[in-house]
């Protein structure tokens, strides 16, 4: 695990994803992952806005498609706007 | 709850299941919208209602409720929630539509929803041998009338009128319908609509609203079970003032004499009891001067509503436990009811499964809170015959135990008893005996209980018996109070449910009801699917003696048996 983000996310992952291992988990995408559906997208963006107090757009879910981006976009948010995402 | 917590609590369930057989609570979720995180909070408030328990949610057509709720067949599942929202009734009444909300379309758009609830109506109705629950609409109209939004319209008025009407038709046709105010007071109004999670993905509620009525939905279908009995304190609980140092007429509930949150207790505790909750009075008090100060006649509570009342200067754990036997009820179907922090402490060390509350006497928001739980405990949706008769049969059962102490015999007590008991087989849609086989414990066949759709069943079925006794003596009459439901094949008959209430315990109406089985068939044989439980010890107690040894599942009794160990009946038989 690289960084704390890394870390709450993959608890996000784990509950949209129960089946999933941590491994799995880590290097998931939409094409590694069967059940990543348009519904579990919507219930992931619902436990990040919450988890990291952070405001993500729809539109910017579509091309959020690994496990890995949504932590690039996560550290690249609490950078430009100084926060929300950094609490916890 | 978290959406987090909510799935965490789903998965949890899940994983200790993987090895658990036993099936899973089916309810059908219908809804216009997509359920989405109110369909994963619904899941997690039933499965800690009922731990360990599997929750299969199945859901309807997006955008389809009333087509959602006519296709459903209710053997496919246990109970039905059907959440209303505005655009469920005309598409125009949604934002996701834009079927236009010209001043002129208004009137169609009024008939549309009338038609629509109608619709609804209907398809509930013909789910009637299962749970319906309903709810909403609960979130905001649009502004589609003309006026301003805060004046009321003629459209929203008629709107309005006919979502009453229809809620109306729905208790009529026993389908359980969450009041407007309860969403209320769990979810403020302008927090419910997540507009632009509606826009975005057709979900339109924030997640404190999903959440609070997921909650209060859950409740619903899997709530705790009504409590039974109340026992109140006097003095800075049922009046103001302590009546051995101001007297009788000293003690007060008015508002002049800013006492006024006793009076609203004393109402309470009156419709309790004229809706079937016991009452009893547990006091510290001289005898006398309490029961001058029950007989005022300006007292809210009426003091033929009150049994017993147990007042003198020992422990209240000593009166809650004579109150107990009096009543023949356990400790977890009580709520006590005191100002005094040492008081409940004691009473809560002697009997900790029972709910031990306190009267705020000066706080009267928490005070508020209390008759509201009151109510949420106690409250029924069913008023029957026996509800009225409780506090009098209970007292014909004192006078009763009184006489058969006093008697030279029980056999000569009961000889003089003048006891009839009617008998009735008919399957009618009389409430009682369906909630005599849910709420029994100690004079039970095995400890089943029956959800609707399986009562509906046992209703519906030619094959299956039911035989409900009602007894009356010269100490006063206990209603219907013994149930039994079962199957004859080839001459034995099978009872699979046999329940009396613990009111009728030493009447031998148990040997009546056995023999009434035998003669009425012309039974050679009963077979009783008896299966021993922490608590129906009496019925176990009853077996063992007819049989001459102790039963540990089912028992045939042959007729030859039961009349040589049947003790002398008394009663006059009826049926009807």
């Amino acid at each position: 695990m690289t960084n704390r983000y890394a870390e709450r996310l993959a608890l996000c992952f784990s509950a949209v994803f129960p089946d999933r291992s941590r491994e799995e988990i880590l290097s998931a995408s939409r094409a590694s992952i069967k059940e990543w559906d348009s519904l579990a997208s919507v219930t992931l963006l619902a436990l990040i806005q919450h988890e990291f107090h952070a405001d993500i757009d729809l539109f910017d879910l579509e091309d959020l498609e690994s496990f890995q981006k949504l932590v690039d976009y996560l550290e690249r948010q609490a950078a430009t706007k100084g926060g929300d995402a950094n609490r916890g | 709850m978290t959406l987090l917590d909510a799935l965490q609590i789903i998965n949890q369930n899940r994983s200790r299941r993987r090895t658990d057989r036993s099936p899973s609570y089916r309810l059908a979720l219908t809804c216009g919208f997509v359920p989405l995180h109110f369909k994963t909070f619904l899941t997690a408030e039933m499965v800690l209602l009922r731990p360990g328990t599997g929750v299969d949610i199945a859901e309807g057509l997006y955008g389809d409720l009333s087509g959602s709720l006519e296709r459903l067949k209710p053997e496919t599942c246990d109970a039905v929630v059907a959440v209303i929202e505005w655009s469920d009734l005309d598409a125009r009444l949604g934002v996701r539509s834009t079927g236009g909300w010209h001043p002129g379309s208004l009137p169609d758009v009024v008939r549309t929803a009338h038609l629509q609830l109608q619709r609804i109506g209907r398809a509930l109705k013909q789910l009637g041998s299962i749970p319906r629950i309903v709810v909403g609409p609960t979130l905001p109209l649009p502004p589609i009338f003309y006026g301003r939004p805060h004046r009321l319209s003629s459209s929203e008025s008629d709107l309005r009128a006919g979502l009453a009407q229809f809620h109306r038709d729905l208790l009529s046709d026993r389908v359980t319908v969450i009041a407007a105010q309860a969403v209320d007071m769990v979810s403020a109004f302008p927090n419910r609509l997540d507009l632009k999670s509606e826009l975005a993905v057709g979900f339109p509620y924030t997640m404190s609203h999903a959440d609070a009525l997921a909650r209060l939905v859950a409740s619903e279908i899997c709530g705790p079970v009504r409590k039974k009995g109340i026992i109140t304190d006097l003095d800075d609980t049922l009046w103001r003032g302590i009546l051995g140092e101001i007297g009788v007429h000293g003690v007060c509930w008015t508002l002049e004499k800013k006492a006024h949150i006793h009076a609203l207790y004393q109402q309470v505790l009156n419709s309790l009891a004229g809706s079937g909750t016991l009452v009893a009075v547990a006091s510290k008090n001289d005898p006398d001067l309490v029961a001058e100060a029950l007989n005022r006649p300006d007292l809210l509570l009426s003091k033929e509503a009150v049994f017993p009342v147990e007042a003198h200067w020992g422990p209240k754990s000593q009166s809650v436990a004579r109150i107990l036997a009096a009543w023949n009820i356990a400790a977890d179907a009580v709520v006590f009811v005191d100002d005094s922090t040492m008081e409940l402490a004691e009473v809560q060390a002697a009997f900790p499964e029972m709910e031990c509350l306190a009267f705020s006497r000066d706080d009267p928001e928490k005070a508020w809170d209390l008759l509201v739980g009151l109510r949420d405990r106690f409250g029924t949706s069913d008023l029957t015959r026996e509800d009225s008769l409780r506090v009098e049969s209970l007292r014909s059962r004192a006078a009763f135990e009184v006489g058969k102490e006093s008697a030279a015999n029980a056999d000569a007590f009961l000889r003089d008893a003048q006891a009839e008991i009617v008998f009735a087989t008919d399957k009618s849609r009389d409430p009682r005996p369906f909630e005599l086989i849910n709420k029994t414990n100690q004079f039970n066949l095995n400890g089943a209980r029956l959800t609707e759709a399986e009562w509906a069943e046992v209703l519906a079925n030619h094959g299956r018996f039911m035989v409900k006794a009602t007894y009356n003596d010269r100490y006063g009459p206990l209603g219907e109070i013994a149930v039994l439901v079962g199957t004859i094949d080839d001459g034995r008959v099978s009872v699979h449910h046999w329940v009396m209430s613990c009111r009728a315990f030493s009447r031998r109406i148990e040997h009546r009801c056995l023999q009434y089985l035998f003669q009425r068939f012309e039974a050679s044989d009963v077979l009783l699917h008896f299966k021993p439980t922490p608590r129906n010890g009496p019925i176990h107690e009853f077996l063992a003696a007819l049989l001459g040894s102790e039963p540990s599942g089912d028992v045939h009794l042959p007729r030859s048996l039961f009349e040589k160990n049947c003790p002398v009946l008394y009663h006059s038989v009826r049926e009807i």
